[in-house]
């Protein structure tokens, strides 16, 4: 198998480029990181700009350059992930589309897969359409399950849908035809059709975007893609000028929704594969940061606390898991997206009394305005986590919390003790009930993403992040048997720097949708080679100005039994797939579900979806010698916590008085910066390589 | 409040998540192992932990079984004088398990969970297998008479001994299904599922204590109960009728009649008395629920209900213990054995519409109208080369629901099958030689309202290859339509036909099996949802937008809700508020809309029906349904509709004068009587 698909590698450039940046645009702040050419790692905290989403980043830049000169950002290596293309999915404020869709067919963005998504509530429903049914026309048309030709495209239907659809004022349109992920004739021609009359439109086809079976997935992925494009088109034009005004020459990258990256351009004209890329970024972080501590193909749940959420994540063997069968805002995305999942346990969330005088946390959050009622002196302020954390003495009311000012333990209490007079609690029987009801969410919801990948946590490490996610790790980790947690150095910037950390990744895939024994000679091998060719071709458009230090690829066959609800990758090397033997093939899969399901059945007929590859063009890796402000030391204090339903007097220490090889014995406090590290009782930390500390459970002298 | 209470609420939440953990585990161990199509698409299947006194404690909240939520488990665990550790016991038989099981197809499987030599609860688990043998490939047909048309049936045994799989039963199972390969695939993953429980239960008794654990099992029923109470106490006190029909009972023309009445109490609690509701049927529609005196499959309304006004609620089985059941003995909805039981959940999406019906005298609005509240699941069974037969699961057709809390009805599925996903067009036709022709709305099929049902749903299709036979169970509501409620109107009923290769269409009304020949185009169609609410009252712009998106047309818009709109849909105001004005209606309160066909043979034989079901309460149990078919049958013939009570009853005492030597009302000589009816049917 060719390791390096036609790409130069510069051996020169094997510790990769010195200076690089990397931005998070997320929908409060914008974080940047950048290191200077002589190591210094800069972290940056700018509010975000709504409304013209590249200025967040432009402001940034500014203040890099006032640190280091602007002549640095020359040449700089530099990664961009966003949320805009998410939120304009969630907030409706995409583009108008129109739509073409096989005969009998109209009705796919209606119906979707039927359910809804809480079938026990009467006030549940499907999420609205991105395209309304009056833009949606039937073209006469069909292809069977082979991608044979069953009744041909009508020209006519094409050109009097696109006449119909432009007389209405849609400037975009995509088309998904039954089959097409097998031949994507009819959409092609269809596309020329309507490009031929109105050279003015764009046409997206679904065979292009992504081309598996599923039609309404596969569409809805499609006009996703096509709903945010020119909001992303317009941010990236806007974001490459500023920066090239500004000096910065080397092309941007943008993170993507698999962890890796590609050229900001690429992004633009194919956002969908980007809309995850912000949480995507920060579990590539944090399997970075594992490796930067020396773990080696580290098995790991990821945690990261924000605001209104607590996002979980997996990562196997040092890579993040990705997953087709994500859904965001109730849509599927079958692209493969790094797989996080999301509760409503974030420092805002809302501490209430239900019906029965039984204490809740969340969903609901009081979002950044008003915040937590410790944020001001609103005497009606509903009390949220982070009150919680204040007056559990988790937090301090001296420390700030990012840019905030300090915190009023005052309205905190006065919050609580309003959700506390109700049941008969005191403030602080609040603040520590919410907390402990907090993690028992969090272990339901850590063990249902475990689940579905089909690990168990004893058997994982834990990397958390975020605000809040290394003030409750260990809490969390004692719950679902996990005994190691790592807190990066820069737990709040994780996602930047993961996207600036990232190496060029992408998926692909090829329909094959036979039982294995129907396999035609030369099926799986052609569908290697159009695969292998497709992404050489990729890898080197996207590695442009950009040396690498090497590349891989892997190939799977993604196969099941008759029947069956899950796929099961089957890892094939180039031999395996040379050979085509199926009894060796079938030997594999069988072998994959016996260590996947503690079963495997001999007898069944077996399928095979589709062949997947998935390539990493290799950019080395990015280091740093000193991290620059957030670690400022501060002489040692105590203070008391509540924790366990009990007090406790606590070292509080700063993260920056802690010296490599040093152990402290919990319970203890670190604060740093950006974040607040809980070590409990019957644990202990220490700083490890790299300087990311490491909280381990039973280890106390 | 005593302190203990105060910590129990801290203490409640924390458990009820960390059960949750355990029966989300379970639920995916079986999603990504199962075998069979139920499983993987329509989600047919429920995981949960159960008390040792059979009350499930913790469920998920996101498979498809609403109607097992609190199912009486009760029957299993006492199924054994002993249970030791590492048993697993499995059972399909309704009439062994007194109401847990509800048709053969549903395996149960219990295990359970002992710490330090202790039981603490069980780890329970069912499956609905996609084949147990019987009468057609999928096993159920409504036309079935007896159980044993139905498949197999397993009493309570023991699958697993200490550990230790007993291959007999294993071979019983694969022998008497049509998919041995999927079914045991599927019972694999439950078993897997069971025993993933156990550890994780184990270890939390571990961490906490077995009486904590104990403790939190029944603290987290009573909470969810009093939040349940809470929920029921937004209904006004008081006792609320309702009748529901399903039009035809699939074998003799005759219909079937759920009688409701609902009280709800000063503190919440409910009953649901069915008394007045027809006979148990030679058709495999009843529900053998052995007169539980709490059942999910009969609760679903005020179950959805409670959650509904519940956020934050574990859903579990302390909401069941809020509604208590009066169920009449050998009824349709309290069926003893043998009866057929295989295509319940028609009862049970009846059941719901009945519920909703006398929620909706009280508190219309707050609960929607009427659905299309059928369950047509299409299955095929096609030759393989060697002879054999693949049976594959092929979209199943619900319709739109009812309109209702403030939004328009869901379009193409209905609450009690809102869980059920589609398989996509091109998934089916790469595992299956099917082609489909339209996966598609039915315009102008809703009950128009000022919240509409949802839209009806028309699912065209066809067999690519010979000698496939394609059964389609559960269609319903083709006559009586969901009933729309407060002005809201009815919604357009669904059908069954056959497009032949010469364009000649053939109604296949509600019969389940058909065996197409090539170029046959099957169609089956689901009503729309009823609408809550006068039309009329509907915004201009949200009847404009239906009418754009081709949803409703133009002349409906007018007629139906008084809008005047060109085909694109935009509105003209001026000619709108006239004829809005010309039209105002005043609709009578509750104001139900029954559509037309359940009015029409309500006005003809409405009260001769009620007149039938008042004689056979006096007949033995065993011949009622019999003597009502005949009598109904004999009235249908002989007497021209509209009937009256009193020339109906005229007619019943003349058919039960003593005739010669064959007093046929007479329970003891019933049996020849009813073999000859089935002669007459036949």
């Amino acid at each position: 198998m060719p390791s390096s698909y036609g790409i130069a590698i510069d051996p020169a450039h094997g510790q990769g480029p010195g200076c690089f940046m990397g931005v998070d645009v997320g929908g409060t702040f914008t974080d940047l990181v950048f290191c200077s050419a002589d190591g210094e790692l800069h972290c940056l905290k700018i509010p975000s700009t709504p409304s013209a989403p590249g200025s967040s980043t432009l402001v940034g830049v500014d203040e890099i350059s006032a640190i280091a000169g602007s002549t640095s950002l020359r040449d700089i290596h530099h990664t961009h992930s966003n949320t805009l293309a998410l939120n304009t999915l969630i907030e409706r404020s995409g583009a108008r589309l129109g739509m073409l869709v096989t005969e009998g067919f109209r009705d796919i963005f209606e119906i979707q897969r039927l359910a809804i998504p809480d079938p026990m509530r009467y006030d549940s429903r499907r999420p609205l359409p991105i395209i309304p049914r009056m833009s949606i026309r039937e073209i006469p048309e069909r292809l069977d399950s082979s991608g044979e030709v069953v009744r041909p495209l009508d020209a006519d239907s094409v050109r009097a849908a696109a006449a119909d659809l432009t007389a209405i004022g849609v400037q975009i349109i995509v088309i998904c035809f039954l089959h097409s992920f097998r031949n994507p004739g009819h959409e092609l021609a269809a596309k020329e059709l309507l490009l031929r009359d109105y050279p003015g439109l764009v046409v997206e086809c679904s065979s292009e975007i992504w081309p598996q079976a599923r039609e309404f997935e596969r569409a809805t992925l499609t006009a996703i893609n096509a709903y945010v494009r020119p909001r992303i088109e317009s941010y990236v034009g806007e974001l490459e000028r500023g920066l090239r005004a500004r000096g910065v020459m080397s092309s941007a990258r943008g993170s993507r929704s698999n962890g890796g990256m590609e050229l900001l351009s690429s992004m633009a004209r194919r956002p969908a594969a980007a809309l995850f890329s912000g949480p995507a970024a920060g579990v590539a972080g944090a399997a970075a940061a594992a490796l930067d501590a020396g773990w080696k193909y580290a098995d790991l749940m990821t945690l990261d606390v924000g605001g209104t959420s607590a996002d979980i994540g997996v990562v196997r063997a040092g890579k993040p898991v990705l997953s087709s069968e994500e859904h965001i805002a109730d849509f599927p995305i079958l692209i493969p997206t790094v797989a996080v999942s999301a509760i409503g346990a974030g420092g805002g969330s809302i501490i209430w009394i239900d019906g029965t005088g039984s204490l809740k946390v969340g969903p609901r959050s009081v979002g950044s305005d008003p915040g937590p009622a410790c944020y001001g002196d609103n005497p009606d302020a509903l009390p949220a986590l982070t009150d919680a954390f204040l007056l559990a003495g988790f937090l301090s009311q001296d420390h700030k919390l990012g840019d905030r000012l300090t915190l009023s333990l005052d309205s905190a209490i006065r919050a609580l003790k309003r959700v506390g007079d109700r049941i008969g609690l005191s403030p602080g029987e609040v603040a520590d009930g919410a907390i402990r009801i907090t993690i028992a969410m969090m272990t339901a919801e850590a063990t249902a993403t475990l689940a579905r990948r089909g690990v168990d946590a004893p058997e994982f490490r834990m990397v958390a992040y975020g605000g809040a996610g290394p003030l409750l790790a260990a809490l969390l980790a004692e719950e679902i048997y996990i005994d190691t947690v790592l807190i990066p150095p820069i737990p709040g910037a994780l996602s930047a720097l993961g996207a600036a950390r990232a190496d060029i990744e992408g998926d692909f895939m090829r329909p094959i949708y036979r039982p294995l024994q129907d396999l035609r000679p030369g099926e799986i091998r052609d569908r290697y080679d159009e695969l292998a060719t497709q992404m050489s071709d990729w890898l080197s458009d996207e590695a442009i100005a950009l040396p690498l230090v090497g590349s891989s690829a892997r190939f799977f066959l993604e196969m099941r039994y008759d029947g069956q609800g899950f796929d099961v990758p089957v890892s094939v090397d180039q031999e395996a797939i040379e050979k085509e033997d199926k009894t060796e093939l079938a030997r594999l899969f069988h072998a994959a579900h016996q260590l996947e399901f503690g079963h495997s059945s001999q007898t069944a007929r077996i399928w095979v979806k589709e062949m997947r590859s998935h390539v990493v063009g290799h950019v080395g890796e990015r280091r740093w010698q000193r991290i620059v402000g957030s670690l400022e030391s501060a002489p040692s204090r105590t203070r008391k916590i509540r924790l366990r339903g009990r007090e406790w007097d606590v070292a509080v220490m700063s993260r920056g008085n802690l010296s490599e090889g040093q152990v402290v014995t919990g319970p203890v406090i670190v604060e740093q910066m950006d974040t607040t590290t809980l070590v409990p009782d019957g644990w202990t930390a220490d700083i490890g390589a790299g300087g990311a500390m490491i909280l381990r459970r039973g280890a106390a002298a | 409040m005593s302190r203990a209470e105060v910590h129990d609420a801290i203490s409640v939440e924390i458990f009820a998540n960390l059960f949750r953990a355990v029966v989300d585990e379970m639920t995916w161990r079986v999603r990504r192992s199962a075998h069979s199509t139920f499983i993987k698409e329509t989600q047919d299947f429920g995981t949960g932990l159960v008390t040792p006194q059979g009350e499930q404690f913790a469920v998920p909240d996101n498979t498809g079984g609403i109607s097992l939520i609190g199912i009486p488990i009760r029957p299993l665990v006492d199924a054994f004088a002993q249970w030791k550790e590492g048993d697993v016991a499995i059972t399909n038989d309704p009439y062994a398990t007194r109401g847990m099981v509800m048709h053969l197809s549903d395996m149960f499987l219990l295990r359970p969970i002992f710490v330090d030599g202790r039981l603490l609860c069980f780890a329970w688990a069912f499956l609905h297998c996609s084949d147990v043998g019987g009468s057609v490939p999928g096993s159920i047909d409504n036309e079935n008479r007896e159980v044993f048309q139905e498949g197999l049936r397993l009493p309570p045994v023991r699958l697993y001994r200490e550990g230790v799989l007993d291959e007999t039963i294993v071979r019983i199972i694969a022998s008497n299904c049509r998919s041995p390969d999927l079914n045991w695939g599927d019972i694999s993953a439950i078993v897997s599922s069971l025993e993933v429980a156990e550890k994780r239960v184990q270890r939390l008794a571990e961490r906490y204590g077995a009486a904590a654990i104990a403790g939190a099992m029944d603290a987290t029923l009573q909470r969810t109960e009093a939040l349940t109470l809470a929920a029921f106490q937004t209904i006004p006190q008081g006792s609320f009728e309702f009748t529901e029909y399903i039009e035809d009972d699939f074998v003799s023309g005759t219909p079937i009649r759920f009688q409701l009445e609902l009280t709800v109490g000063s503190d919440g609690r409910c009953v649901l008395d069915f008394t007045g509701s027809d006979p148990q049927v030679a058709a495999a529609i009843n529900l053998p629920t052995g007169s539980q005196p709490h059942h999910p499959m009969l609760s679903v309304a005020l179950m959805d209900y409670a959650i509904t006004r519940s956020p934050g609620l574990h859903v579990n089985a302390g909401i069941v213990r809020c509604i208590r059941l009066v169920l009449p003995e050998r009824s349709v909805v309290n069926a003893g054995y043998p009866a057929s039981c295989g295509g319940r959940v028609i009862g049970v999406m009846r059941i719901h519409d009945l519920t909703l019906g006398a929620l909706s005298r009280v508190i219309p609005g707050h609960v929607p109208a009427a659905g299309a509240s059928q369950l047509a699941v299409t299955t095929i069974s096609v030759p393989r080369p060697d002879g054999s037969r693949r049976v594959v699961s092929a979209n199943a057709v619900v319709g739109g629901s009812g309109g209702g809390c403030g939004l328009d009805g869901i379009a193409g599925t209905d609450f009690p099958a809102a869980a059920l996903k589609s398989v996509p067009a091109e998934i089916l036709e790469s595992e299956a030689p099917v082609r489909i022709h339209r996966f598609a709305l039915r315009p102008d099929s809703e009950g128009a309202g000022l919240h509409r049902g949802g839209f009806g749903i028309e699912y065209a299709f066809e067999i690519t290859e010979p000698d496939s036979t394609v059964v389609c169970r559960g269609k319903d509501r083709h006559s009586f339509a969901a009933w729309g409620v407060a002005g809201g109107k009815a919604a357009v009923p669904g059908f069954s036909a056959v497009v032949r290769r010469d364009g000649t269409r053939i109604d296949n009304g509600k019969k389940a099996v058909f065996r197409p020949d090539l170029g046959d185009i099957m169609v089956v169609a689901g009503g729309g949802g009823g609408g809550f609410g006068s039309p009329f009252a509907r915004s201009p712009e949200a009847v404009c937008e239906d009418v754009g998106n081709g949803l409703i047309s133009p002349e409906r818009a007018r007629d139906v809700y008084g809008v005047v709109t060109d085909q694109r849909g935009t509105l003209d105001e001026e000619a709108t508020v006239a004829l809005r004005r010309r039209h105002s209606q005043k609709a009578g309160w509750p104001g139900f809309d029954f559509g037309e066909g359940r009015c029409k043979w309500e006005r003809d034989w409405g009260a001769a029906y009620a007149a039938i079901c008042d004689w056979v309460r006096d007949l033995a149990p065993g011949i009622r349904r019999s003597m009502q078919e005949k009598a109904y049958a004999a009235m249908r013939m002989q007497l021209a509709g509209p009937v009256s009570r009193e020339v109906a009853m005229e007619f019943l005492e003349a058919m039960s004068a003593p005739k010669g030597s064959h007093p046929s009302g007479s329970a003891e000589r019933a049996g020849p009587s009813q073999d000859r009816m089935e002669e007459v049917d036949a």
